[in-house]
């Protein structure tokens, strides 16, 4: 199991916390980031902010949700995908919309995964630990993420 | 009858014709013989007197001689022997009655006192004499006598033998006649019955027999050549006329169709409400255009030539001018529509102008006709319509808008439903747990419990918002119809749903290629329902069973779903389709109650329609259809009404 850190870009708390929960629960013990917002997401993913630049090493996984303060999911996600260092990064929208738009939008600008919160906590748990069982154990990520990794810290 | 009348007058002609002749010639005969037999009369009367009284004369010579009035008495006395003789006497020298005789007194005074002139009077009745009485060459007195003449008698005797020898004769000329007549007439009259049958029954190959050879004869000879001269005639006449009568019947045929053809082109022009005109090759208007007149207020004079184009349209003119010549130029129909000038209105009309070259076989102009069609009304009319389809489209572009503006807030409300709803109870149900596991050891049962009714009531509300977007989901999406196997998709979903209960067991009945077309996405949505639903209320039977097949109503064929199951009391199934309506109780068969109203909504969509028989604990049947039909308004059903 890799050790690299998730990050979760949730901008409510009880989500946030109920995601924590989850992952305790299911025995994921990685490094959780946290975005509160997409900005905050994109500082820590490509840098742009100096402050956050420490985080320069890419996560596992993004968990990503859609509707998001200040830059929306979809345009996260975006820009992850054209950013050449974070192009190939696993990112999970996890999200209560299911809405077709999105799902569509969702895969088009390059999602790996798209997964509806559940409102039903341990079927939410479940598909947490399914989550970081398969992008933190099963998943095969190219060398570039290593190399990048081996290089950061 | 006039031939007839004709003969009957030859016949009389030919009689009265003999009996003139024979008459005539008995009158001249008989006045001859008549006359000449009465002279001879008279004459012989007057002999036989002038002898008596000779003879008195010379017997009484003596007697005068001697003044012996005895012996002339008695002279005259011997006359009672000549009855006939009335009266007589004897004059002297002096002429003095000397001696008289009378054969009865009656006479006496015809005796004359004196004696008179020697002279003879005959007349009708008598005859009367004075004679000189001679003694040696010496008048020696005169004898008088009055006999009676018989001439009337006479007379009437000659004529009555007269008149039976002309009786005798003519019933002679009349047998004579007659027989005549048969020579002549029986021979005419044969050519006239003979006439008289070729006239009736124009039979001209009967002939008549040539009996003489006299001019009768050569007249049936020449009649009969005539008939059959006639006959030829005649044949060759009622061939002629038989020809000439086809030939007329095929002209009435052709003028029947011509003027028919008249009556519909003038029937077509007036209905049309149109005027014609004419123009010669040139394209210049010919001289007489009532209706051209008559509608643009012109005279022969001001639209001669070109310049019919005057009552065009100012704006109109140039162009119409230039495509006129044109058409004139190549000699190719025309037709152009544009303004011009309506006298009695006063006003610029709409008008179909076209017109059409009239070619010889040469292929040159010969003229040009057309008509002018005033579509004032209709091109007024089609602006109305332009007008407002324009104005309909404006609003119908204002609706879509406001309609697309409605659809993106019913989005954006949909989207924030689902997400913003969503989380709340996820906090919800997520905390409640989380007090369970984290502090239950400091819970009661009946606290747990209140906190495991929280996470059942978010959930439930989870799923009905879920159902809800799914509802307004189907509603909104495109519909794109293709050909569908219903039953595969069918296998699918049960299998499906095997797969979520496999502890069940139902047996399960597809009916193989079940056809449909429709938006595969939707039509799954039904399926899913219909077939979870099924699934749902069979679930308290050991031996639950689901079956999908197709039946026919009244020509049309009906997709169903049945089930064993649960059912329902049909008195509520106007309820069924109605969403969040439900007829189970939740903790028994749990639901929303959305999934038959999404279904339905699906099927509407499709055209299609939708109810459901059932009976409670034997099962229901869903049948469905997603083919529009004209009988959607029956309403044969209770439920379709949904």
């Amino acid at each position: 199991m890799t050790r690299r850190p998730i990050l979760l870009v949730e901008d409510n708390p009880d989500d946030e916390a109920l995601a924590l929960r989850a992952f305790k629960k299911c025995n994921i013990s990685n490094e959780l980031w946290i975005a509160r917002d997409g900005e905050e997401a994109l500082n820590l993913l490509l840098g742009s902010d100096t402050e956050t630049s420490e985080y320069r090493h890419l996560p596992a996984v993004v968990l990503l949700d859609l509707n998001l303060p200040k830059i929306s999911g979809l345009e996260v996600l975006r820009r992850i995908r054209n950013d050449p260092h974070t192009k190939t990064l696993p990112v999970v929208i996890l999200t209560s919309s299911k809405h077709e738009e999105d799902l569509i939008a969702g895969y088009q600008l390059g999602a790996n995964s798209y997964v509806r919160k559940p409102v039903d906590f341990n079927e939410f748990a479940r598909a947490v630990s399914q989550l970081g069982m398969y992008w933190l154990l099963l998943n095969e990520l190219p060398e570039q993420h290593d190399a990048l990794k081996s290089e950061h810290t | 009858m006039n031939a007839l009348f004709a003969l009957s007058s030859i016949r009389h002609k030919l009689l009265v014709g003999v009996l003139l002749t024979t008459a005539t010639a008995l009158a001249i005969l008989g006045a001859i013989f008549i006359i000449y037999d009465l002279g001879d009369y008279r004459d012989r009367l007057v002999e036989e007197l002038t002898t008596q009284a000779d003879l008195i004369s010379l017997s009484s010579t003596a007697a005068l001689e001697f003044e012996d009035r005895e012996t002339a008495k008695q002279t005259l006395a011997s006359l009672r022997l000549r009855p006939e003789i009335l009266a007589a006497a004897i004059y002297d020298r002096n002429g003095n009655l000397f001696a008289r005789y009378y054969a009865s007194p009656a006479h006496i005074r015809e005796i004359p006192v004196r004696a008179e002139q020697p002279s003879i009077g005959v007349d009708a009745d008598t005859i009367r004499l004075f004679r000189p009485i001679y003694n040696d060459r010496e008048i020696i007195g005169s004898v008088f006598m009055l006999a009676q003449s018989g001439v009337k008698e006479r007379t009437f005797r000659v004529l009555l033998i007269f008149l039976s020898i002309a009786i005798v004769a003519l019933a002679a000329s009349t047998l004579l006649s007659s027989w005549l007549q048969a020579r002549i007439t029986s021979p005419i009259m044969e050519v006239t019955e003979l006439a008289r049958q070729v006239v009736n029954e124009r039979n001209y190959n009967l002939r008549a027999n040539r009996t003489t050879d006299d001019e009768i004869g050569f007249l049936i000879e020449a009649f009969n050549q005539m008939l059959s001269q006639i006959g030829l005639r005649t044949s060759e006449l009622e061939r002629s006329n038989s020809e000439l009568a086809e030939q007329i019947h095929e002209r009435s045929q052709a003028e029947k169709a011509l003027s028919e053809s008249e009556y519909r082109h003038r029937t077509l022009i007036t209905t049309l409400s149109a005027l014609t005109w004419r123009a010669d090759a040139h394209g210049d208007f010919s001289a007489t255009q009532t209706a051209w007149d008559s509608f643009t207020g012109q005279t022969p004079r001001s639209h001669a030539g070109r310049g019919w184009l005057q009552a065009v349209h100012p704006d109109d003119r140039e162009l119409v001018s230039q495509l006129w010549n044109q058409a004139c130029e190549e000699s190719v129909a025309f037709k152009q529509v544009f303004r011009l000038w309506y006298a009695p209105g006063g006003e610029y009309r709409y008008v179909n102008f076209s017109a059409a070259p009239l070619i010889d076989p040469g292929g040159q102009t010969m003229e040009w006709m057309g008509i002018v069609d005033d579509i004032h009304e209709r091109m007024q009319a089609t602006e109305e319509v332009q007008r407002l389809n324009a104005e309909l489209e404006h609003r119908v572009q204002e609706r879509t808008a406001e309609l697309e503006n409605a659809n993106r807030e019913l989005e954006s409300f949909s989207y924030s439903v689902s997400h913003d709803l969503r989380a709340p109870l996820r906090s919800i149900d997520g905390f409640s747990q989380a007090l369970i596991e984290d502090y239950g050891d400091k819970l009661d049962e009946e606290a747990k419990e209140y906190l495991d009714r929280v996470r059942n009531g978010a959930q439930r509300m989870g799923r009905l918002i879920d159902d809800m977007l799914n509802l307004s989901r189907v509603s909104r999406m495109e519909l794109v119809r293709r050909p569908l196997n219903l039953s595969e998709v069918a296998a699918e979903l049960l299998n499906e749903l095997r797969q979520s209960e496999p502890q069940r067991s139902v047996y399960t009945e597809i009916e193989p290629e079940l056809l449909a077309y429709g938006d595969s996405r939707l039509v799954r949505v039904v399926l899913e329902n219909l077939f979870s639903n099924a699934w749902k209320y069979t679930a308290k039977r050991d031996d639950a069973k689901i079956r999908f097949g197709q039946v026919e109503f009244e020509g049309r064929s009906y997709f169903f779903v049945r089930d064993n199951g649960a059912g329902f009391d049909m008195k509520y199934a106007d309820r069924l389709f109605t969403p969040f309506q439900r007829l189970h109780d939740n903790r028994e068969f749990p639901g929303t109650g959305v999934g038959l109203a999404t279904v339905q909504r699906v099927i509407r969509r499709h055209g299609g329609r939708i109810w459901a028989e059932s009976e409670l604990d034997k099962g229901s049947t869903f049948y469905f259809t997603l083919t529009p039909s004209e009988e959607l308004h029956h309403d044969k059903t209770p439920n379709s009404a949904g």
